[in-house]
């Protein structure tokens, strides 16, 4: 104790943060298997839940990315009540020039206008027999189309919309009216005004879309076609819009808002983002993505219960030795805060290895992406869409919150079981058989 | 050494390390808790989305004319006799059969003054409909009374759609076997609400015979039967197959492929979040059993040299893991039951009631706690249990008595 009064006062405080880090590392590597099973546990754990959450991410995105090129765009400009009560009457006024404004923003990439209403579709079949089914006719610009939606890629026969009475039907629409490219087909709705509105058109081309209800409801034509025939004049009642991913939409969305204002147009047209649009996909990735969370939760927790175990041992291994530094003045508060820093490394160290793996796994396999059989789509009797491939993608909350939450319970857990060193007497301590 | 004393002798064991071991024990219990009542909600998922495919008209097995699915229309038809009746077959009794239900389903546009807009438009004995979700309609209005009936019932999402009420008029055009479009002016009965909105906007509902004499005919296009246990589909699809030759005989499997993927794959999910929960708890559970030998090195180095078989030594570390193991499983399974009856009525899930019913599921999710599942539980537990104690028992039996008692 003399020799300790005539130390610096700093030193006999607490040891430097270099040593303390040190001496906490080493500590650890007395005992390498339980050090090991401890950050192997953690590890483990935060692989798969990086991994779950980057498989989550990376179908979400495919999910998204998929239905807004199939069918709904990544914004439309709507009348306000179309998207609660789709009629006829609810439409965009002036879409050519509002459509022309809207594409020269800086945030739409492309920007195109769909007229739509349901509609009986009749097929002459030859010997005087007539075929009709009830279907959606949506009246598009062909080469807008092209840009943003991967319809006119499910051609499977003819061509798409080249003919200006052209009609681009639905496979499994086609089959029940009999029809194939050539044939002439009626399309019989009422009008705006409540008159009877007539088309005639030819097959020009036949879609497949591995969705069955597009492929069984839907019929394109050219919109000036559309128009004509239902007394619409220059109004659509979609303006689909496009931007570069999915995380822009939000920003494109403010940009449409400002645009339509300052036309004017804000009473008469309202821009809608995706999530609104297809509000059952947004959902199914909520509902998904609470799985995961729940995962995550449970995971973390039995983790914590063997984290907190490998601590407690260490602790009760050791209780000689902290007797030890506790009679040669080391402060109890010190002790603690080295089994914090004990703690810690060892979170780092799982951590470390399992975010590795993790992002090992993610980085090769996920961003070359897994093919996805065409069969899992029939399988799942084209109801949903199923991607070519299906990436993973890395996220920000998937890379930080399992670590995070992770080190948090590892730090209670640790400042619970130090709290054991109060009590240490160093004389009984030191007595203590091991 | 007998079996009775090691496991005495195994037990007083864990409780020199109460802390140790009651961390443990709490690690096991509350991950054991976690699959239990995981796997009830899952299963609860799956049951529900089962019994959805059934409902939806389908019945466990559905007799259609072969083209029907393809191209749905009166042409593809077929006639059952008034009097027919399933639990007359070989083979099949009436407490097989819940019930069954011949329908005539066609593509048609219904009119009101003001819109018009593509259904299926399916004649119905209402007395019959207790097998599918039409027996369970809240219907605003009247139902349908029976066969005959020429009233129709629309759905909710329909109605405004095409903005009509109840006691107004709608005319409803199909197209017969011939070819010729048949129309005909009809009364709103009543209007009826589902969990799906998209249902309420395509089947429009009259009597059977109705859309019989509308269409000029005495066939319907589909036979749904359903069972009152799930494992007395497949004799019951045999025997129609073999009365109903020439016709489709169908699985509800085969006609909602979707809800049959779902239900295959869910049963894949209940072992993979096992496997997760337990991965993750074996690594605390090794750990602790290591400790538990490390420790004791020089006391099994003694019982060793006192006499104790080298197969006793490793008999014992095994069964402190199983017997801690079991504490844990019957702990956590009883937890998971604790946790579960409150909410075995159901637990709310409104938030997210596009996506359930885009799935066929209803906003009230009912958790199934079954017994098979839970057993799978405990017996693949104690597997692992034993497993993990492999490494430290061999390691043990391994050890001279003189070297051990050395350290």
């Amino acid at each position: 104790m003399a020799d300790a009064a005539l130390a610096p006062a700093a030193a006999r405080r607490s040891p430097g943060r270099g040593l303390f880090l040190l001496v906490a590392w080493r500590n650890l590597w007395r005992n390498p298997r339980r050090t090991w099973l401890t950050a192997g546990g953690m590890a483990f754990s935060m692989w798969l839940i990086v991994l779950f959450m980057s498989i989550q991410a990376g179908m979400y995105n495919d999910l998204r990315d998929l239905s807004a090129r199939m069918v709904s765009g990544h914004a439309q400009v709507q009348h306000p009540q179309y998207l609660d009560d789709a009629r006829l009457r609810h439409v965009v006024q002036g879409v050519t020039e509002l459509t022309r404004q809207l594409a020269e923003l800086p945030a739409v990439v492309a920007a195109t206008p769909r007229a739509e209403t349901f509609a009986l579709v009749s097929a002459d079949q030859g010997d005087g027999e007539e075929r009709s089914f009830g279907a959606i006719i949506v009246g598009v610009d062909p080469e807008g189309e092209r840009d943003v939606s991967r319809l006119p890629g499910s051609l499977v026969d003819g061509t798409y919309l080249t003919g200006s009475d052209d009609a681009f039907v639905g496979a499994r629409l086609a089959r029940t009216l009999g029809i194939s490219v050539g044939d002439e087909l009626v399309v019989l709705g009422s009008t705006r005004e409540g008159g009877v509105a007539a088309l005639a058109a030819r097959v020009g081309g036949i879609f497949q879309s591995g969705l069955a209800d597009l492929d069984r409801m839907l019929l394109q034509v050219r919109l000036p076609v559309l128009q004509e025939a239902f007394e619409l004049g220059d109004d659509a009642h979609r303006i689909v819009l496009f931007t570069d991913s999915i995380p822009a939409i939000d920003a494109m969305v403010e940009e449409v808002r400002g645009a339509l204002a300052s036309a004017g147009a804000a009473d008469a047209a309202r821009v809608r983002p995706w999530a609104e649009l297809m509000p059952e996909v947004e959902e199914s990735i909520q509902l998904d993505a609470t799985g995961g969370v729940i995962l995550l939760w449970t995971l973390v927790i039995v983790v914590a219960f063997a984290v907190v175990n490998a601590l407690v041992m260490t602790v009760l291994e050791r209780t000689r030795e902290f007797g030890m530094l506790l009679a040669v003045g080391m402060r109890p508060g010190s002790i603690m805060a080295m089994l914090q820093v004990e703690a810690l490394c060892m979170w780092a160290l799982g951590t470390a290895i399992g975010l590795g793996l993790a992002v090992l796994v993610v980085s090769t396999v996920g961003t070359y992406g897994i093919g996805i059989p065409q069969e899992a789509g029939e399988m799942l009797g084209n109801t949903f869409l199923v991607p070519e491939r299906f990436h993973m993608v890395l996220d920000a909350p998937a890379l930080t919150l399992a670590p995070a939450v992770l080190g948090g319970l590892t730090s209670v857990a640790a400042f619970l079981v130090s709290l054991r060193l109060r009590r240490i007497r160093p004389v009984a301590a030191l007595r203590e058989v091991e | 050494m007998k079996l009775r004393l090691l496991v005495q002798l195994g037990w007083r064991n864990l409780w020199r390390h109460k802390r140790r071991n009651g961390i443990l024990l709490g690690g096991i219990t509350f991950a054991v808790a976690s699959v239990v009542l995981a796997n009830s909600f899952i299963r609860g998922m799956q049951v529900q989305m089962a019994d959805n495919a059934v409902d939806l008209m389908n019945g466990h097995v559905k007799i259609l004319a072969p083209g029907y699915l393809d191209d749905p229309g009166i042409a593809q038809s077929f006639e059952v006799a008034q009097d027919w009746q399933p639990d007359a077959l070989d083979g099949i009794t009436p407490d097989m059969v819940a019930g069954w239900a011949s329908r005539v389903r066609v593509p048609a546009v219904i009119m009101s003054e003001r819109e018009t807009r593509g259904i299926q438009l399916v004649g119905i004995d209402p007395a019959s409909e207790n097998i599918s979700f039409v027996g369970k309609l809240a219907v605003e209005g009247e139902g349908l009374a029976d066969a005959a009936d020429r009233r129709v019932i629309v759905g909710a999402g329909l109605a405004e759609q095409i903005e009509t009420l109840v006691g107004r008029r709608i005319v409803l055009i199909t197209q017969g076997a011939d070819g010729r479009n048949r129309e005909a002016g009809y009364r709103v009965a009543g209007i009826y609400r589902t969990d799906s909105s998209s249902l309420e906007k395509i089947f429009v509902f009259t009597g059977r015979d109705t859309v019989q004499n509308l269409l000029e005919t005495n066939v319907v296009t589909e036979l749904s039967v359903r069972v009152t246990e799930e494992r007395f589909g497949p004799p019951l699809l045999q025997r129609l197959a073999n009365v109903f030759s020439g016709l489709d005989v169908m699985t509800w499997q085969e006609l909602d492929p979707t809800a049959a993927a779902m239900t295959a794959i869910i049963d894949v999910a209940i072992l993979v979040y096992f496997f997760i929960m337990m991965g993750a708890l074996s690594f605390g559970l090794v750990n602790s059993l290591v400790t538990a030998v490390m420790e004791r090195t020089r006391e099994m180095g003694m019982m060793r040299a006192i006499g104790m078989r080298p197969r006793s030594v490793l008999l014992q570390v095994v069964l402190e893991s199983t017997l801690i193991m079991g504490a844990g499983i019957a702990g956590g399974v009883l937890l998971g039951v604790l946790v579960y009856l409150p909410i075995a009525d159901g637990v709310d899930l409104a938030a997210f009631d596009e996506a359930l019913s885009t799935f066929g599921l209803s906003n009230v999710l009912v958790p199934q706690l079954i017994a098979q599942d839970v057993i799978l539980v405990v017996v693949l537990s104690l597997i692992l249990g034993f497993v993990a104690s492999a490494s430290p028992a061999v390691r043990c039996m391994k050890m001279g008595p003189l070297e051990a008692m050395r350290r």
